[in-house]
């Protein structure tokens, strides 16, 4: 043993050697590299926070107009219209037989007139569609559906006896995707609106939803704000008491949604250039999403896929557009609570978007696609997309530098401090927006933990989503286009006099937890 | 050079984003706690609002204490009382809550905020006014606002005005550029119901008017047998979608020249038009309509053949014969259309929308 030690630290010896005499000769040229990479990074950096700081402005003023806007409106009366659009709900289900009938339960219960709910069990494996039939009164159906999109093929539709507007289709496994162009074929509503079968969504957020649609004759489609609902007391299918979670990693997801979706789809709200509605919860006119030719199967970034191809088809034929994001209108999801089932999360979105902008590099710096090819597509390749190839190599350099003694340790802390500093400087801001505007935590610790969290992210939280973006880009080129499995924790028994009869908390699992289900769709 | 320089500008920026953190931080804690407290007194101020409020309408009069009471609330609150009161009371208790509010001065300042310049006073101006139903001369240069989303709110509060030259503005206003106020206006005549039909019809009456679309949806809710004779002379209009809404009124109109008129749509170079006839004639279980139907079993569009086919059943034994014939036709998509529609159960047939 203590030779094979001895015979290796002598190579290493000598390794360092040769490599020591390299380095020396090489100095002057490292450190002119360094130097070049050092600036390039910090003209980079500079015109990241400009961009941001013109986001954050957008996203204030946009907000602040339409908190007036909606001040003292009254929703009820407009949407009780015999003129508002109907709106389709589709609800893709894979193995939701654990939580589909409270589910569904609560979509019927939203509050909207015109309503239907098209519950799309994708091929699963369990008794999805058995609870389905049992609970609803699912009787089998025969339709004549016009299929404009192609889609796996179709194994069953059932109407509900005691819901006549709840339609079930249970089709052969084909993925999300898939799922929802069946859904498309088959929704008579002029509006479709797109969740996940676990989205909880707020009774009134489809009527804030559509407003946009009343509002402009021109908009494709409008996404509302993806709430993380981890800690939080359910009842019947909602959210009946916000809190923060008591996890560090749930809690740094809250301050990063709060940050996307706050600051950044907000701001580009003024700006027209949303590319972005949440596979989770979005609305989209139905004939523009058919004309489009639905979702796209292969890709795992579906949601921006189609967003990007509704605009970039309406810039082809000149026609006017909008994307809009709804502040006010809120659903809420589970998000992953350990760290490895988030890094795949994040692998994941970050293959859908290099996926979804190679799809489209047509668009880019080409002024046929307006403002979103001139600001927004570019901004989402050289911030969103490649941001962690430049933190990586300022990271490199930032080492390189101190180890070769061309940058001294107090600038590196203070290289440090300064580019996760801005990180903090919009959460922050993120969180105060909220607190003006539609806040929905009444504690004042739970303010308090989510500046915590803020503060901590900075601190190990965010180089690990640089590791898992990366990875995401490293597989893109590799042409990996798996999702992944994304274990929920699900529902546990609330705290003892906590919540009321009836409700449930999502909470970090254990492992007598009621309920852990594995959603692929 | 350039590390000193890298080094000065990292150090600015590293100061000034540590200040903007404890700033917004401190921005933050001042405004949950604030919140907080003014969420309590928000409380406390409605539910004593409350009471007056509703002791008065239950009573039918307010007596000094009570104005003295609600007029010490700040206006923030009166305007979320009158919201509340005047989305949920109709007839004398919306009668009573628009007295209450002229005693305690809300209707005033109301008015007063109608004429400000600035669009988010005059909007919420006319909120409340819609709220205390008040039919104040101030909202009507409101129906012509420059902003899109004042002029909306003051067509809702239009909607509870039998007012014909606010009826006439209204129906104007169905070619509104703004998508919102054109929707607004379309509830508000359905709501005001009747009294909208004659000054309907008039605008239907001009074939090149913009907004004939949005004009002929408000005609096929109001159902009104006057607006007949406009939207017979609409089914030969230039644009298709314009047709087929016309043939869309007629369905509900009904009658032999509707009938008539749906037949001879049934022929359209429209496929959207063919296919809203054809549903027209089927809501009037038309059946003399049923060998032009069974024309159209085969035709090209899809939505035709399926809205032929529906038309036919819902026509009930005369359609459900025609459609056992087309199972025997040499068209191979009628055959199929006619299949697939017979095979309907009873119950779901009717519920098959577009």
């Amino acid at each position: 043993m203590n030779t094979w030690a001895d015979a290796l630290m002598r190579t290493l010896l000598a390794l360092a050697g040769h490599l020591g005499g390299f380095a020396a000769a090489m100095a002057p040229v490292v450190a002119r590299v360094l130097a070049s990479l050092d600036f390039a990074i910090l003209i980079y950096f500079i015109a990241i926070n400009v961009s941001y700081v013109l986001l954050v402005t957008c996203a204030t003023w946009e907000l602040a107009m339409h908190v007036l806007r909606i001040r003292g409106e009254s929703r009820a009366r407009i949407m009780g219209s015999a003129v508002t659009p109907s709106i389709s709900i589709l609800a893709p289900a894979y193995n939701e037989e654990a939580t589909i009938a409270e589910s569904v339960t609560a979509l019927l219960a939203l509050h909207y007139a015109n309503l239907e709910l098209v519950v799309i069990n994708d091929g699963s494996p369990d008794r999805t569609l058995e609870v389905l039939k049992e609970r609803f009164e699912l009787l089998p159906i025969h339709s004549i559906v016009w299929k404009r999109i192609e889609t796996k093929p179709v194994r069953g539709l059932y109407r509900s006896r005691s819901h006549p507007n709840l339609l079930v289709v249970d089709k052969v496994n084909g993925g999300k995707a898939d799922a929802l162009n069946v859904g498309l074929n088959l929704a008579t509503g002029d509006l479709v609106c797109v969740i996940d079968a676990d989205t909880i969504v707020d009774a009134d957020a489809l009527q804030r939803l559509a407003r946009p649609f009343l509002n402009y004759h021109d908009i494709l489609a409008a996404g509302g704000t993806i709430r993380i609902a981890n800690g939080s007391t359910i009842a019947t299918g909602r959210v009946t008491d916000p809190r923060a979670p008591r996890t560090f990693v749930a809690g740094v997801q809250v301050v990063e949604y709060f940050r996307a979706f706050l600051f950044g789809r907000l701001g580009w709200n003024l700006v027209g250039g949303n590319l972005i509605i949440s596979g989770a919860f979005g609305l989209f006119r139905r004939d523009a999403v058919i004309a489009a030719g639905g979702y796209t199967h292969d890709t795992v970034g579906e949601d921006m896929e189609l967003v990007l191809k509704l605009r970039r088809q309406a810039y082809e034929g000149r026609r006017s557009h909008r994307v809009l994001f709804v502040p006010d209108a809120v659903a809420w999801t589970e998000c992953p609570e350990s760290l490895r089932v988030l890094g795949r999360q994040r692998d994941r979105w970050h293959r859908g978007l290099a996926d979804v902008l190679w799809r489209h590099r047509r668009m880019l710096f080409n002024p046929r696609y307006g403002v979103v090819g001139m600001w927004c597509y570019p901004y989402f390749v050289f911030v969103e997309l490649l941001a962690p190839v430049v933190e990586l190599l300022g990271w490199i350099g930032l080492v390189l530098g101190v180890a070769a003694g061309l940058l001294n340790a107090s600038f590196a802390i203070l290289f440090f401090l300064m580019a996760y500093g801005i990180g903090a400087v919009l959460s922050m801001y993120s969180l105060l927006l909220e607190e003006w505007s539609f806040p929905r935590y009444t504690r004042f610790s739970d303010r308090v933990r989510l500046v915590w969290f803020l503060i901590l992210e900075s601190f190990g939280y965010r180089q690990l989503t640089v590791v898992w973006r990366l990875r995401g880009l490293w597989k893109f080129l590799r042409g990996r286009t798996d999702w992944g499995r994304m274990e929920r924790r699900g529902f546990a028994k609330p705290p003892a006099g906590g919540a009321p009869p009836n409700a449930v908390t999502l909470a970090p699992a254990s492992p007598d937890s009621t309920r852990s289900t594995t959603a692929v769709v | 050079m350039k590390q000193s320089l890298l080094y000065q500008v990292s150090y600015y920026l590293a100061y000034l984003e540590l200040t903007l953190t404890i700033v917004f931080a401190v921005a933050l804690a001042t405004s949950a706690a604030l919140a907080r407290w003014r969420r309590a007194r928000h409380e406390r101020l409605c539910t004593a609002g409350r009471e007056v409020l509703a002791r008065a309408i239950a009573a039918g009069t307010i007596d000094d204490a009570g104005v003295a009471t609600f007029e010490r609330l700040p206006w923030t609150v009166q305007q979320e009382l009158v919201h509340e009161f005047g989305g949920a009371l109709t007839g004398s208790g919306r009668e009573r809550l628009s007295s209450l509010g002229h005693r305690t001065g809300v209707t005033q300042r109301a008015v007063s905020m109608c004429a400000s310049p600035w669009w988010w006073n005059r909007l919420a101006g006319a909120r409340v006014l819609t709220a205390l139903d008040h039919d104040a001369p101030a909202m009507h240069p409101l129906l012509r606002d420059r902003s899109a989303v004042v002029r909306a709110q003051a067509f809702v509060w239009a909607a509870g005005r039998d007012d014909q030259a606010i009826i006439d503005e209204l129906v104007s206003r169905l070619a509104d550029p703004a998508r919102l106020c054109r929707f607004t206006v379309q509830d508000s005549l359905l709501r005001l119901g009747r009294p909208a039909a004659t000054a309907l019809r008039r605008f239907l009456a001009d074939p090149e008017r913009p907004g004939l679309a949005d004009a002929l949806s408000v005609a096929r809710g109001l159902g009104q047998p006057e607006l007949l004779d406009p939207t017979l002379a609409l089914v030969s209009h230039s644009q298709g979608e314009i047709r087929a809404r016309a043939a869309a009124v007629l369905g509900v109109l009904g009658g032999e020249r509707a009938v008539e008129a749906l037949t001879q749509q049934l022929g359209d170079s429209t496929p959207a038009v063919r296919a809203a006839a054809a549903r027209a004639l089927g809501e009037l279980g038309a059946w003399t309509a049923c060998s032009a139907l069974l024309q159209l079993l085969g035709d090209t569009a899809w939505p035709v053949r399926r809205e032929s086919a529906l038309a036919l059943r819902r026509m009930g034994g005369a359609g459900t014969l025609t459609l056992r014939r087309a199972l025997g036709a040499e068209n191979p998509f009628a055959a199929d259309m006619a299949r697939q529609v017979l095979d309907l159960p009873e119950t779901v047939y009717l519920q098959v929308t577009v």
